[in-house]
């Protein structure tokens, strides 16, 4: 009999956007077809503004919104600066604002392979947030009423999402990949926790109903039925409204928990490792299927054997250091008083 | 102290069977399928399965599963006297261990109550004993708590008084029938003929409170992590209206926290308990009147209907004086007959005429009592309690000259140099004997034990030492270069590494020792308190999935909501219960 294993809903998404990030990049280096194949990037950035309000907008944490936003976006910035140093020495070029992380104000075209542009918009956004919630009457109306905050905070950048490009600033040419463009996104995540995720109780048909209605507004606004993202991000967010956990067999539940862990170190190698696969096979450029599968099994593997690595390092050390605790006890044993 | 070895039953003066009768009509037991039970059908399975048992006094072991048919094998236990002692569900070593060190006649388990013939081999059991229970700080341990019959219904008499049990109450079971709070709801509701319902969903899911609201339950018996995770959840007792009374016990709960419990409870009208005790008392010692909880949160109250609270000075002598700190002490017919630590000490009856808790206390000016600390050699490490004395005893047939001390977040056990090739073993023996995580417990080596004129262990000293070499800043650079070699020294490092990558790809179950060990190696923090939170570490985002699912993983079972906000103690509780 197939053994099922219950996952968080969450974690499943994280898993299968990530995939679908993997996905749509392999296929950028084959063909640009009109309805496309994106939509992990949106899902993933959903996902980070529920755990940013999981960690930030909760009243106890509240206080504490513009560290944490700095803490967060400092985590994602150095491991990301060092690979871009790491591009400009591999390709021996130079962007300075590329390394001031503000490329994406500028131009699309980057020396870093992996799509810094994420990361950029995420660490512009926290700055924003870390001064957003600076301000004292921010922060009381978050611990106050955090739904209606949270709709407002996403309605505003919805109204931004839809109005500046068309009446401020037309940044069409840079992709819209600009932090005040993406904060519906991040904060649709802020709806669904203060809708669903802070507690059982809140969960009622009418913070459902909110939800998807947020969902449906941000759908409309960034996209349009014809593009893939928009299908993806409404199958993903109506999912993790409406199901908090999904049964899967035992080996994919394992695969989607992996997954989910790897998700930052698969996002920053996987387009490296797609354009080695091109290099070292040729034409595979026209086998999608092959780089998808290729970059997000290597990708991961990379991540595998880091964090093995990593956790094995953490454990001898702890289990050697208490060694050294016992240890040195011996030389200092005259510390201790006879009587 | 008459001894009785197998001998034929002879009649006792209690009759439970009758006490039970007397509620024959009444619903017994509810099921979660719409089934009930009555005690006219409950006393008919107890006795078929008496009959099963035989007319010779045996010694059952029984796996205490919240079903019908393992409280119809516990009232046949007691009803054909003879003594049981509970296993909690799922059995595991540490049962096994039990049941080696024992070897029981009878072993009853499952949840349809199968019943196992050991063997016949004769045991000597002293007439009145009836129920040997674990003491809370050493599941698993040998050591057992003796109790009779008188022991167990005085004191859920007293409970039924004080709480105002009738027979048109409902409770739905909330806690493991082995853990003696569990097992007095169960003693108290059929000696009341009250009904109860079984099940094993957790109070922290939605499950079990429909099942409440649907059995219309009158009353809910907690432990502190239960109602710091309700809270978390902004679960609110008020939304279920057949609710009467809350009960607490089984550790202390913060002021601030009853004090908010008082006053919800008061707001919506039902009342709240708190209570205190120990399992040598069957178990209850002391409750608060609920009208008091919010003035007075911090006290556990007044004595039991039977019992009597008084305090002992260093001397021995009872404290008369009001907020004078002593030992809090106990007596009543609730307490139990000693304790046995092997199979040959169930014929004897060692009734204490005090029972010494072991708590510092103090009485205030209302005659009320409040527990302001421990006697200096017992600790409660998640709250389960463990005599360093009793500790030390059993760790010295492994390695002697060593001395344990600790506090409520850990135990050091001090190994002379000579022994420190046993350190394994009495890792695997504290391991063994106390179901709490690895990284509870703690060894230093020491060139000689410290010790006062009197000879005794300066445990002072050792104290003072280990505090003081728990501080990381006093490790220099260079030793952290050394450390850090000894990490990095190729082969285990490799071995390491290989064994973790199995881990992670789940081909080899995951070794996590405890939720600090978690926090320790995700969020690579060097020293992890009971008291920190997955919060207050800076867990973020980024390492919140890989927490969540090693949780998992050391839990067995998807971590509650909002458990990143649950200290590691909290957590480490919910392990133990889920244990």
């Amino acid at each position: 009999m197939l053994k099922l294993k219950s996952i968080d809903t969450e974690i499943v998404l994280r898993a299968l956007a990530i995939a679908a990030i993997v996905f749509n990049h392999a296929h950028d280096f084959t063909h640009s077809g009109s309805f496309g194949s994106g939509g992990g990037m949106t899902i993933l950035m959903m996902l980070s503004g529920y755990s940013f309000a999981r960690f930030t907008l909760e009243a106890s944490a509240i206080d504490r919104a513009s560290a944490k936003a700095l803490r967060f976006g400092w985590k994602l910035f150095w491991p990301s600066a060092l690979l871009v140093m790491f591009y400009f020495v591999a390709r021996r070029q130079f962007n300075l604002a590329e390394l001031l992380f503000v490329s994406n104000w500028l131009s699309v075209n980057r020396i870093s392979i992996f799509p810094v542009w994420y990361i950029q918009v995420i660490v512009q956004m926290m700055l924003g947030l870390a001064l957003l919630f600076w301000i004292p009457w921010v922060r009381e109306s978050f611990r106050t009423r955090p739904l209606a905050s949270a709709v407002c905070v996403f309605l505003l950048a919805g109204a931004t999402r839809y109005a500046f490009p068309a009446f401020v600033w037309d940044t069409a040419y840079l992709r819209h990949q600009l932090p005040h463009l993406f904060l519906w996104n991040f904060s649709l995540g802020w709806v669904i926790y203060s809708c669903l995720g802070s507690h059982q109780a809140a969960r009622t048909p009418a913070t459902i109903t909110l939800a998807l209605g947020c969902l449906l507004v941000g759908m409309l606004i960034a996209w349009s039925p014809s593009r893939s993202d928009f299908w993806l991000l409404g199958l993903a967010g109506a999912a993790f409204i409406l199901i908090s956990r999904v049964r899967l067999p035992a080996m994919l539940g394992r695969i989607a928990w992996l997954l989910s862990q790897a998700t930052f170190v698969i996002f920053l190698t996987h387009r490296q490792v797609l354009a080695t696969l091109i290099r070292f096979f040729p034409g595979s450029e026209y086998r999608p299927l092959f780089l998808f599968i290729g970059a997000l099994a290597i990708s991961f593997a990379v991540w595998f054997a880091l964090e093995a690595a990593v956790r094995a390092y953490r454990s001898r050390h702890s289990e050697l250091s208490a060694r050294w605790l016992c240890d040195t006890f011996l030389p200092h044993a005259p510390s201790i008083s006879r009587r | 102290m008459t001894l009785e070895s197998c001998a034929t039953v002879t009649p006792t003066h209690i009759n439970l069977r009758a006490l039970l009768q007397n509620h024959s009509l009444n619903v017994a037991l509810q099921l979660g399928d719409n089934k009930t039970i009555s005690y006219a059908q409950l006393l008919a399975s107890a006795d078929t399965f008496a009959l099963a048992l035989g007319d010779t006094r045996r010694l059952v072991f029984l796996e205490a599963c919240p079903t019908p048919e393992i409280v119809a094998a516990y009232l046949a236990c007691l009803i054909a006297r003879h003594p049981v002692h509970l296993l909690p569900p799922g059995g595991g070593r540490s049962s096994d261990a039990l049941i080696a060190t024992y070897r029981p006649n009878l072993l009853v388990s499952g949840a349809s109550a199968r019943l196992d013939w050991l063997h016949g081999e004769p045991v000597a059991l002293h007439p009145d004993l009836a129920l040997l229970l674990s003491t809370s700080g050493t599941t698993g341990s040998p050591r057992f708590v003796k109790l009779s019959l008188q022991n167990l219904l005085s004191n859920a008499r007293s409970i039924i008084e004080y709480l105002g049990i009738d027979s048109g109450h409902v409770t739905l079971l909330s806690l493991p029938l082995s853990y003696s709070y569990g097992l007095s709801v169960l003693n108290s509701h059929l000696l009341a003929g009250a009904s109860l319902g079984l099940t094993d969903a957790s109070p922290l899911s939605g499950q079990f409170w429909a099942l409440f609201d649907r059995l219309e339950a009158s009353s809910f018996a907690g432990v502190p992590y239960v109602f710091e995770a309700l809270r978390q959840d902004k679960f609110q007792f008020g939304d279920h209206p057949s609710l009467r009374y809350v009960t607490q016990a089984g550790g202390k709960l913060s002021s601030e926290m009853v004090r908010h419990l008082a006053a919800a409870a008061r707001q919506e009208g039902w009342r709240f308990f708190v209570m205190y005790g120990q399992t040598e008392a069957s178990p209850r010692i002391a409750y608060l009147p609920p009208h008091l909880a919010e003035s007075f949160p911090h006290c556990i109250g007044i004595a039991v209907p039977g019992g009597e609270l008084s305090l002992l000075d260093a001397k021995g002598e009872a404290i008369a004086a009001a907020d004078v700190e002593g030992e809090l002490a106990y007596s009543g017919p609730n307490v139990m007959m000693g304790y046995a630590t092997a199979r040959g000490e169930l014929s004897t009856d060692e009734t204490p005429p005090l029972l010494k808790t072991g708590d510092l206390g103090r009485r205030n000016s209302e005659g009320l009592y409040y527990v302001t600390g421990r006697s200096k050699r017992i600790v409660k490490p998640f709250g389960f309690r463990i005599s360093l004395d009793a500790l030390e005893a059993d760790l010295k047939e492994i390695a002697t000259g060593i001395a344990c001390f600790g506090d409520d977040e850990r135990v050091v056990v001090a190994v002379p140099v000579e022994h420190r090739d046993r350190v394994e073993d009495l890792m695997a023996q504290m391991a063994g004997s106390y179901k709490l995580p690895r990284s509870t417990f703690s060894f230093m080596i020491v060139p000689e034990l410290p010790r006062l004129d009197t000879g005794k262990p300066d445990y002072g000293a050792l104290q003072r030492t280990y505090a003081a070499h728990q501080q990381p800043q006093e490790r220099g650079l260079r030793e952290r270069l050394r450390l850090a070699a000894a990490v990095l020294s190729p082969l285990p490092f490799l071995s390491q590494t290989i064994a973790e990558a199995l881990a992670l790809a789940g081909i080899r179950s995951a070794s996590w020792q405890g939720i600090a060990e978690i926090y320790a190696r995700i969020l690579a923090v060097p020293h992890v308190s009971s008291a920190a939170s997955f919060d207050s570490l800076a867990g973020d985002s980024l390492s919140y999935v890989q927490a969540s699912i090693a949780i998992e993983e050391y839990l067995g079972a998807p971590p509650p909501a909002h458990w990143d906000g649950m200290t590691v103690r909290d957590l480490e509780e919910l392990a133990l219960k889920r244990c």
